[in-house]
């Protein structure tokens, strides 16, 4: 599961390959604000063929959090 | 399968209820916000009409509402609705008040701009939540890169100009598309009563295609928005070159 997310954290939130691998909040992220989270969502969904609910897209507050939700939703 | 479901704000005016029809006949089912229409029975028979203040947050909340009910997920948003108003900055001949009247223009920001913020985030909302990828097309103006003697209204139309160029980036991710289409000057019923024969006269003299606009050209613009999925962000004039 991480080879297909893990990559998209990095591009998404303009950070390593290295950092990517932490468990970092939205408070560690500089570039992981509102309009970012928007297109996290959105990029993750296109991607993953997923659907997140408002619930999940909420919740995902560190990187664990969001591939906690994606294994969840099954990503593989 | 169901049909597309399209909004049009102003959709009982002059210009709004030629976009509504050439959408009817594209295969749209179309609501009408506009105020007023209680009496309006050859719109009031055509359309599924709600009667809504666009301006007012908790009507439009509950007319979006209304129409989701009605025909389910949203499709297309048409912000029509506006009004002009023409106004010199500074007036010497008004003794008692020669300045641009501040009310009178904060009014105007609110119906031409408010109203297509407010109308347009709803909507947004709506077709995120939704997974809807719609197409929310503004109706701009010449009148954007600023007329003589039109303060509000060129500020407002500056600013759906820039409403849509903002949203096409910050919605494009979901699939969402956001235009808008800039007419000149049309052939309507307020052009008529706005501007004088001799003024009319010049402005088709000034066109390089030597003429006013019709409602249809503009309705064909939003159509052709509809259909082409890569475009967002623009501002398509439909002026008959009076902007070159």
């Amino acid at each position: 599961m991480s080879e297909r997310i893990n990559p998209i954290l990095a591009r998404v939130f303009d950070i390593s390959e290295d950092d990517v691998m932490k468990n970092l909040s939205r408070d560690d992220i500089e570039k992981w604000d509102s309009l970012t989270h928007m297109d996290l969502v959105a990029t993750l969904e296109n991607e993953l063929g997923i659907i997140l609910t408002v619930d999940e897209i909420i919740s995902m507050v560190t990187l664990d959090d969001i591939r906690r939700i994606l294994n969840k939703s099954g990503v593989k | 399968m169901a049909l597309p479901t399209a909004i049009v704000t102003g959709g009982a005016g002059n210009l709004g209820a030629v976009i509504a029809k050439s959408l009817v006949q594209k295969g749209y089912n179309v609501a009408i916000f506009d105020t007023d229409i209680s009496s309006r029975n050859e719109i009031l028979q055509e359309y599924f009409c709600v009667d809504v203040d666009v301006t007012n947050e908790s009507a439009v909340n509950s007319a979006v509402d209304k129409v989701s009910g009605m025909f389910g997920d949203i499709h297309l948003l048409v912000n029509c609705a506006g009004s002009i108003m023409s106004a010199p900055l500074i007036n010497i001949t008004n003794r008692e008040s020669p300045r641009h009247g501040f009310t009178l223009f904060k009014n105007h920001i609110e119906t031409n701009l408010s109203s297509v913020f407010l109308v347009g985030s709803i909507v947004a909302e709506r077709m995120i939540s939704t997974r809807t990828k719609g197409v929310i097309v503004n109706i701009s103006s010449v009148c954007a890169c600023g007329n003589k003697g039109q303060s509000a209204y060129s500020a407002a139309k500056a600013g759906v100009e820039a409403l849509t160029k903002v949203w096409g980036k910050e919605l494009g991710a979901f699939g969402i598309r956001v235009a808008a289409v800039a007419p000149g000057f049309i052939d309507t019923k307020s052009t008529s009563s706005a501007l004088s024969e001799q003024k009319l006269k010049e402005i088709k003299s000034a066109t390089p295609l030597r003429r006013l606009g019709n409602a249809e050209n503009v309705a064909q613009a939003i159509c052709a928005i509809t259909e082409n999925d890569f475009i967002t962000g623009a501002i398509i004039a439909v002026d008959g070159g009076v902007v070159l």
